[in-house]
């Protein structure tokens, strides 16, 4: 399993890829938005002694620090709405312009991760 | 043993097969998750499996019951959400991927409905202690 510094240098990397892709692929943008947030959160439970391999076990342990008030149900829905906006960009071949409504949401959500995970 | 795991399978056949009947309300859902969690899985029936049919990862074949429980919450209000015209139809089946479920609602503008979908697979997630996404996508037929 990477550390958590690993998973922390790969989220900011993805970010920064993000960034680059909304001039190109809004769908790929906010598919990379998603994994920088996966890669954010994965270093923070690595950091708290978690070992996950599944996109279940995040969850779950982030279920798990949510009910232990270490992280707020804000910043929890904030990354289910990252993973889902993933999920429609990647699979549901909307156009640019449906899209761009999602992206705006994608970097909201990133956002509120980030005010309690920093990159 | 090969023949009660038989059974159970057959029994679980049989809720799905309730589970998608139109008619069924929401109590009478509720009633049949309840009642085939102790049938439906060979481990708790059986003790130790000795042979476990492979699944597709798409399909769920055993609702939890956390899952069943969340599910009558995620219809109840998808049910709301339709009356309100934000959704034209959902999915009456959750599909599982990589240890999450997820459940897919329609309509003709995703946009106007997809924040209160993330609102409602956050707090069912958190009530329930098991992942639930509300998904949406646009209805073709819309």
């Amino acid at each position: 399993m990477p550390s958590p510094e690993a998973h922390r240098k790969q989220a900011r990397h993805n970010q920064e890829v993000a960034s680059q892709l909304e001039a190109v692929a809004l769908d790929w943008a906010i598919t990379a938005y998603f994994y920088a947030a996966a890669h954010l959160v994965r270093a923070y439970l690595a950091e708290h002694g978690y070992s996950f391999r599944t996109h279940g076990d995040v969850d779950k342990h982030l279920r798990e620090v949510v009910n232990n008030k270490l992280l707020s149900p804000a910043a929890y829905q904030a990354y289910v709405n990252l993973y889902r906006n993933g999920l429609r960009a990647r699979y549901d071949c909307e156009p640019p312009e449906e899209l761009k409504a999602v992206l705006e949401t994608t970097k909201a959500c990133l956002e509120v991760l980030t005010a309690e995970l920093p990159l | 043993m090969n023949a009660a795991i038989s059974q159970s399978q057959s029994n679980y056949g049989e809720a799905l097969a309730y589970f998608y009947t139109p008619q069924s309300t929401l109590r009478q859902v509720l009633g049949l998750a309840y009642f085939y969690t102790p049938q439906s899985t060979p481990r708790q029936v059986l003790g130790e499996v000795e042979w476990h049919k492979p699944m597709p990862p798409s399909e769920v074949h055993f609702l939890p019951p956390n899952l069943s429980r969340a599910l009558i919450d995620a219809f109840e209000a998808l049910e709301g959400l339709k009356r309100k015209g934000l959704i034209t139809r959902y999915d009456q089946q959750p599909f599982e991927e990589d240890g999450v479920y997820h459940l897919t609602a329609y309509a003709k503008d995703p946009n106007k409905v997809d924040s209160e979908l993330g609102h409602l697979s956050a707090q069912l997630s958190l009530k329930f202690d098991v992942p639930l996404y509300l998904l949406v996508s646009r209805d073709p037929d819309a």
